[in-house]
């Protein structure tokens, strides 16, 4: 065993709704809300966030005591001084095994208390982008209002949670960015919103996923509201020129697009992946999806030739996908991989280097490119600023 | 759509009744997707002619990764069979299990490929855990339907029922939607059921007669319907299928 496990999904969900004010509940016996403010919420400490632990027991579980959960978040919503704008009720494994129905609690208990109330079945045993997804819909679902007009240039970010992007500038610089380009942010699904912003997120002519999180919000929005979106963060200054290119062709034609998406054939990839073939390099990037499609539109922007294939650690999008981007769902999948292909050059969080065999470290560069949801608050200081224009894709 | 759970004590007759409604609803012009809620898998026997894989047992041998022809079979008439199936006996979580087999089904969109007018899930209504409560839950059924017979272990299953249906009330979900009484020809059989099924909130809305012609479609692994078109008791199941219409139809 090398690698502690990823984020799970109701972390994710905590990540996304941590800066709107309302009263996040884990129904749990403390071990789930532990890892999230922990270990994977760089923000935790120092923050006013009301994220509570149920305390959930032994005969809570078995007699489904239902009731005196609601009455304990009763009680926190008397006592909580600031307004709340809602209340999350999320699942750990215990519910899930017993059946607990998270959406029928939350709904009796908005009947009761009059604030909106979500049940989301999070379960643990999913990855923590599952929950962002979940956490992004359920907010949109509730307070995004259908527009009376569009802003001509507006644009809405999707996914953006600390867990993908870390503390430091990167949030910040991908909006700059945009402001740069002429865009007008509507509102940034889950860094530096309120639920004002959200409220006005349909007047959007365009969509930017950031991460695998906010992909099925942006399917959604794209059905309900028909706002195309654009999957892709720019990495370095060759990803500048691919994702502005990318937005601009999305906005004109109303059309979605993934960055840099090639639409490989399985003999193209064939070809390229034979022992044989004649690319300079064979590169793998482990880890976000979007950061690896991101990274690999980059590198193509400037170098073309070489081999990139991604790793998807936190489960495979296809939509976001080529054609030999490969799911690994656990560290014996990653060992197998290393063990049977050859690489050149991985890219991956700090922690993963350890599952390259000795006999291949000596050929094979290491890049690391920390990841929270893998290596927690180990690396979470050095992350890198990945979005500015010095940020460069290795050659 | 409209979606319907058939829940009763076990062994009072709920996969037969469900079988043979599913059988009247297809002769009626409707698609039907029956799915059967209990560990034994053997809802819809009679109504595909065998026992079908369950979604359980596809899960364990195929690994998680199935698809929707793994877990739905065609049956009589234009009748679809799903069975939720359950944990090898003795181990495991029988209700958990159902939940499992209905997000697969949910991820698999079962519902929107095969379309169905009319869902029937019967449910093993002796324990109403979390899991077994999940029919009732969420939109999975809008109405519930309860078989049961005079006899006090059937009534006692019934109640249970019924309890869980009220304690969802808030909630929005499955409404009761009455009675089925399965004849056992207990003495006042027809006064104690509807004594009871009234001190539920509810009443029977139809009678199936103990007939010999059920065990006998059965020895053919057929529906009463199927076997026996022309029987009187083809002729009770059509029209429960039609009261059961009634009342989802308001």
């Amino acid at each position: 065993m090398y690698l502690p496990p990823y984020a799970p999904d109701y972390s994710g969900v905590c990540s996304a709704l941590f800066e709107l004010s309302g009263i996040v509940v884990i129904h749990d016996a403390g071990g789930c809300t532990g890892n999230y403010t922990g270990y994977d919420e760089p923000r935790w400490y120092g923050s006013e966030s009301a994220v509570f632990c149920s305390g959930l027991r032994e005969m809570d579980a078995v007699l489904g005591l239902d009731n005196e959960l609601m009455e304990k978040i009763k009680i926190v919503c008397n006592e909580r001084k600031s307004p709340t704008n809602f209340i999350a009720i999320l699942g750990s494994p215990v519910p899930m095994l017993i059946g607990s129905d998270m959406k029928g609690i939350a709904s009796e208990l908005e009947k009761q208390i009059h604030i909106p109330c979500f049940g989301l079945d999070t379960n643990g045993f999913h990855i923590y982008h599952k929950g962002i997804a979940m956490a992004e819909k359920a907010i949109a679902e509730r307070f995004v209002k259908q527009p009376k007009t569009k802003k001509e240039r507006g644009i809405n970010i999707l996914g953006m949670t600390p867990i993908d992007f870390s503390l430091n500038e990167n949030s910040e610089d991908l909006k700059k960015l945009l402001l740069k380009w002429g865009y007008d942010i509507i509102s940034c699904f889950s860094m530096g919103a309120s639920l004002k912003n959200i409220a006005e997120a349909a007047q959007a002519k365009i969509n930017l996923v950031v991460s695998q999180g906010g992909m099925q919000l942006a399917q959604w929005m794209e059905k309900k509201y028909h706002i195309p979106y654009v999957a892709g963060i720019a990495m370095g200054k060759h990803g500048e020129i691919c994702l502005q290119k990318t937005l601009e062709k999305a906005l004109e034609h109303q059309k979605s697009y993934i960055i840099g998406k090639y639409e490989y054939k399985k003999d193209t990839f064939e070809k390229n992946t034979a022992s044989n073939f004649d690319l300079p390099k064979r590169i793998l990037f482990l880890g976000e999806q979007v950061q690896g499609i991101s990274w690999r539109a980059a590198y193509r922007e400037k170098h073309e030739h070489d081999y990139i294939q991604i790793g998807c650690i936190f489960g495979r999008d296809d939509e976001l996908a080529e054609y030999g981007d490969i799911p690994l769902f656990d560290e014996s999948d990653v060992i197998k991989l290393f063990l049977s292909e050859k690489y050149d050059v991985v890219i991956a969080d700090p922690l993963f280097e350890e599952l390259i065999p000795n006999e291949k470290r000596e050929h094979t560069k290491f890049v690391k490119f920390p990841h929270i949801a893998v290596s927690s608050k180990i690396y979470w200081d050095s992350v890198p600023r990945f979005i500015e224009e010095k940020f460069e894709s290795y050659k | 759509m409209i979606k319907i759970a058939i829940y009763g004590k076990g062994g009072i007759g709920k996969s037969t009744t469900t079988s043979n409604l599913s059988a009247a609803f297809s002769l009626m012009g409707y698609r039907v997707l029956q799915v059967g809620c209990d560990p034994k898998a053997d809802s819809t026997k009679n109504l595909a002619g065998y026992q079908i894989p369950s979604v359980l047992d596809q899960l364990r041998k195929k690994d998680n990764d199935i698809t929707k022809e793994d877990i739905v079979f065609p049956g009589y008439g234009k009748t679809f069979c799903v069975e939720a199936g359950g944990p090898t006996p003795g181990i495991g979580c029988a209700g958990r299990g159902i939940i499992t087999a209905f997000e697969k089904m949910e991820e698999l969109g079962v519902y929107e490929t095969y379309q169905p007018d009319i869902v029937l899930y019967d449910v093993l209504g002796d324990v109403v855990c979390g899991g077994f409560a999940m029919p009732i839950r969420q939109g999975y059924a809008d109405y519930v339907f309860i078989v049961t017979s005079g006899e006090a272990m059937a009534l006692y299953a019934a109640s249970n029922i019924a309890y869980a249906i009220n304690q969802f009330g808030t909630r929005n979900y499955a409404k009761l939607g009455g009675m089925i009484l399965n004849e056992r020809n207990v003495e006042n059989e027809y006064e104690i059921t509807e004594k009871a099924a009234q001190e539920m909130g509810s009443s029977i809305i139809a009678c199936i007669p103990r007939n010999g012609v059920v065990q006998k479609a059965e020895a053919e692994t057929k529906t009463v319907i199927e076997a026996f078109p022309d029987s009187e008791m083809s002729q009770s199941y059509e029209h429960l299928a039609k009261k059961i219409l009634e009342v989802c139809n308001g």
